[in-house]
């Protein structure tokens, strides 16, 4: 059991931190809390079930879904997010809502029942004594190259010099020539594409249905109470905190538990260290 | 201003006036009991109004102790009888609220919208999970010693109180000093007011009532399934509210009896339901972000400005305004 | 006797000191000038004294007691208030509302109604008060500001910059209510950049440059004192202000 918890505790520390980073990284950059982030995760398990059933290869449903994932973020800025943007209340219900409203999308065109979506890699492997399939070791690897590709982005890159001065000032980054609005196009494409590589490599494990985007929004929002938003270490620390206190609730008490296990994190995490969240810059405007 | 207070407050006591004498003139089983459920939906958009529209701290899961209520009455209706177990559900709605919005009121941000939205899905899972206590997916009955007509006027009574001391306080000293609240906590606090209680203290009411309200809808569906705590709860609250105009008690009032019908009309429409309240709730925010409420309003002021030419005095509220941003920007 | 007293206090963001080991104290029934040129810290001291934020180090004493760093509402309660530079006013409430909804500890909410209307009308807005404040010229909106204040019941008094984007004739009249307040028993420090009409107000001032203090004399010998000559050198909103 113990062998257990690790092993899958570091897979989802992986998955987390992808669809913590995406989340994250909106917010940090444009003030943007997008809760339709979890019903992204959503359409992309689905989009990746539509495109293999209809006999694509791998490579080209792995690119379909992301891309449509990636028009679908965008198209839910230019449309809804951004006419409403400066109300942090009004883009709350806009994102809420959008959210409910894909899920029902998906819930009329596939049925409320679970699907599977294949894997792409078959077969398995043995570590530490636990069997775990090739594909939950290619999510591992493949989170672990796109951590590590947005850190270089954001840390090495103009690009991300630009992506952190429009989050720290975005006055002062447009007096200086750069337009913002650009950015943010980028960063929610960006963001939903992370999105999608997560639902991509996660749906062959879970049980792909309608309302599946809501869980994975409330261990987003948790690592980054804990990690810090923005912050792409801050977001793996985070990740890995709330990943083994799920998989040792799983594994020790009762799966149905998890969240709840979040959940409380989450809270406890508001009451002692409320000073460690949005330190950059927020409270000291 | 005095005039507007009076103005609401016959609203309120006209419509619970018609409200009562109506079963006198169509005691149709069906409309009594749309009626019933409009009743408790009015209370549940007011107290979430006193929340969300006032202090502004927007609350996207009410339907968390609307479900406390109901499974309290559930689980305890049996042992402890109908008036104690509503009493439990008020008094857990309550500290939940506590436990709740005393870490996250005070955090600017969204910390407060997530914790209640995400709250009542976990509930919802647990109410799934731990059947022998919930009955898991099929719930649990409640035996209801009253008749549908007696549960109306119950609900009724409920509803004239319950919105009439919400609309007082909505429009006392304390009200307003929530709208400051919504408007600029720093501001407030810098007179003196101590915003973090005020904030609490609201959010306590707001699920004081809700509670209550939730007791009395499992008596009303005479059953307690976790879909109490499901999304769409919350989002007809919402949209009830957002329509009505946030921040004025009487909006979200009116819509909520007209609205009732609406998703009643909804029914039929089976599985289009759900995505035509996201739809609706979408449209609304885009096309009318202040509700129906504020249209009257507009009205009124072009009708005002046309009579009184050029209006040198909005410059300083948009001077303020921009100001403003770019301070906190 | 000493009514209000800074000890050491510090602010840093990062690697900037906004505000550096100032020290002052002042004497109940003082009218105080601060300047200093934009950026100098005068508005993050009042911050960290209002407790909008808490200093990184240092004291703020108030009538003995110490109320370093206390939530702002709570340090109203002791006697202390401010105004913003950009007022404040709530906009969907009404003029009366905005004075209504202070909180004084020395009044009770019943006898702090009966005075709003006394207050409105010393700060000259009594016709106005039914009028939602969103609406107010600017001028109004620091009378506004200042009768909120007053509604505290302070016994010290911290505006910021109540003279920005008032016109000469507004800017009379306030100076003429805050010399007033003042004569009421009302200590008060006050931010400007409009140094021609403090000048006439204050008797002493305090000279802030990049977050120390540089000066703390009367009003003359402040403003040929060579270092604050040169903090202000090159910056025209010094000559402008003064002889204009």
């Amino acid at each position: 059991m113990v062998a257990d918890i690790i092993v899958f505790g570091a897979i989802w520390t992986a998955i987390y931190s992808m669809i913590a980073l995406g989340f994250s990284l909106i917010f940090g950059v444009a003030k943007i809390m997008n809760l339709s982030h979890g019903a992204f995760f959503m359409f992309a398990c689905y989009a990746a079930y539509y495109l293999s059933s209809s006999g694509l290869g791998l490579f080209w449903v792995a690119l379909g879904a992301i891309v449509i994932t990636i028009i679908l973020a965008i198209v839910s800025y230019l449309g809804i997010i951004k006419p409403m943007r400066n109300s942090l209340t009004q883009v709350l219900i806009l994102t809420f809502a959008f959210a409910m409203f894909l899920e029902q999308i998906i819930v009329i065109t596939f049925g409320p029942e679970p699907r599977y979506v294949p894997s792409m890699l078959e077969g398995g492997m043995s570590i530490l004594g636990v069997r775990v399939t090739h594909q939950q070791v290619l999510a591992f690897v493949i989170t672990i190259v796109l951590i590590l590709f947005l850190w270089w982005l954001l840390s090495r890159t103009n690009m991300g010099r630009i992506i952190r001065a429009v989050s720290q000032d975005r006055e002062m980054a447009s007096m200086l020539g750069i337009n913002a609005e650009k950015i943010f196009i980028f960063v929610m494409g960006l963001s939903g594409a992370f999105a999608a590589v997560a639902g991509l490599l996660v749906a062959p494990f879970l049980t792909v249905t309608p309302a599946m985007g809501w869980s994975p929004i409330l261990a987003a929002f948790t690592i980054v109470v804990l990690g810090g938003l923005g912050n792409v270490w801050g977001t793996l620390i985070g990740a890995f905190i709330v990943a083994y206190a799920e998989m040792i609730t799983s594994y020790a008490f009762n799966p149905q538990l998890k969240e709840a296990v979040t959940f409380t994190i989450m809270i406890l995490a508001l009451m002692y260290r409320p000073n460690g969240l949005f330190s950059k810059g927020v409270s000291d405007a | 201003m005095i005039k507007k207070y009076k103005g609401s407050l016959g609203i309120i006591t006209l419509l619970t006036v018609t409200l009562a004498i109506f079963p006198f003139i169509n005691d149709s089983f069906y409309l009594i009991s749309i009626l019933t459920l409009a009743n408790l939906y009015a209370v549940f958009v007011v107290s979430w109004d006193i929340v969300s529209g006032f202090t502004g701290k927007l609350n996207l899961g009410h339907a968390l102790f609307i479900g406390i209520g109901a499974y309290s009455v559930g689980i305890l209706h049996d042992s402890l009888g109908l008036i104690l177990s509503i009493l439990v559900g008020v008094v857990l709605s309550i500290l939940v609220a506590f436990i709740i919005g005393k870490p996250t009121m005070k955090l600017h941000g969204p910390f407060f919208s997530l914790t209640t939205m995400v709250l009542p899905l976990i509930l919802f899972q647990l109410a799934y999970t731990y059947r022998n206590l919930t009955g898991g997916e099929f719930g649990l009955n409640v035996s209801v010693p009253l008749s549908r007509m007696e549960l109306y006027y119950v609900t009724l009574a409920y509803m004239f109180i319950s919105v009439l001391i919400i609309f007082f306080i909505s429009r006392s000293r304390t009200g307003k000093i929530l709208l400051a609240i919504k408007e600029d906590e720093t501001a407030c606090s810098a007179i003196g007011n101590n915003v973090e209680r005020y904030k609490l203290m609201a959010f306590l009411i707001s699920a004081f009532f809700a509670g209550l309200g939730g007791g009395l809808l499992a008596l009303y569906l005479r059953h307690v399934g976790p879909n109490v705590f499901e999304l769409w709860q919350s989002a007809t609250i919402l949209i009830m509210g957002i329509v009505g105009g946030m921040g004025t008690i009487i909006g979200p009032f009116l819509s909520a009896y007209g609205l009732t019908f609406l998703s009643e009309w909804l029914r039929g429409t089976e599985e289009y339901q759900d995505l035509i309240y996201a739809g609706l709730l979408i449209l609304s925010i885009l096309i009318l972000p202040n509700g129906l409420a504020s249209v009257g309003a507009y009205v009124k002021r072009k009708f005002k400005e046309r009579g009184k030419g050029t209006d040198d005095n909005v410059s300083s509220r948009e001077l303020n305004e921009s100001l403003r941003k770019s301070e906190s920007g | 006797m000493t009514m209000f007293q800074v000890e050491n206090l510090t602010k840093v963001y990062g690697k900037v000191r906004a505000v550096d080991d100032v020290s002052f104290s002042i004497q109940k029934g003082e009218f105080v000038g601060i300047i200093g040129p934009n950026g100098a810290g005068k508005t993050t001291l009042f911050h960290l004294i209002s407790g909008v934020q808490p200093p990184t180090s240092g004291k703020v004493i108030l009538n003995n007691e110490e109320i370093t760093g206390k939530a702002p509402h709570l340090i109203v309660q002791k006697g202390l208030t401010r105004t913003f530079q950009v007022p404040r006013p709530f906009q969907e409430l009404t003029v009366h509302e905005n004075v209504e909804i202070v909180k004084s500890s020395k009044l009770s909410v019943h006898e702090q109604a009966k005075q709003i209307d006394h207050l409105l009308q010393q700060v000259g807005l009594g016709s106005r008060q039914s009028q939602l404040a969103g609406s107010l010229p600017q001028g109004d909106l620091r009378r506004l500001e200042m009768a909120r204040a007053l509604a505290t019941n302070p016994d010290l008094l911290l505006l910021d910059e109540p003279f920005a984007g008032l016109n000469t004739a507004e800017i009379e009249s306030l100076s003429e209510l805050l010399l007033q307040m003042h004569d009421e028993g009302i200590t008060i420090i006050i931010i400007e950049h409009k140094l021609k009409a403090l000048m006439k107000m204050v008797k002493r001032v305090i000279a802030i440059n990049f977050g120390q203090l540089i000066a703390d004399d009367i009003p003359q010998e402040v403003v040929n004192n060579e270092q604050v000559l040169k903090a202000y050198l090159g910056d025209r909103s010094w000559d402008f202000a003064y002889n204009h």
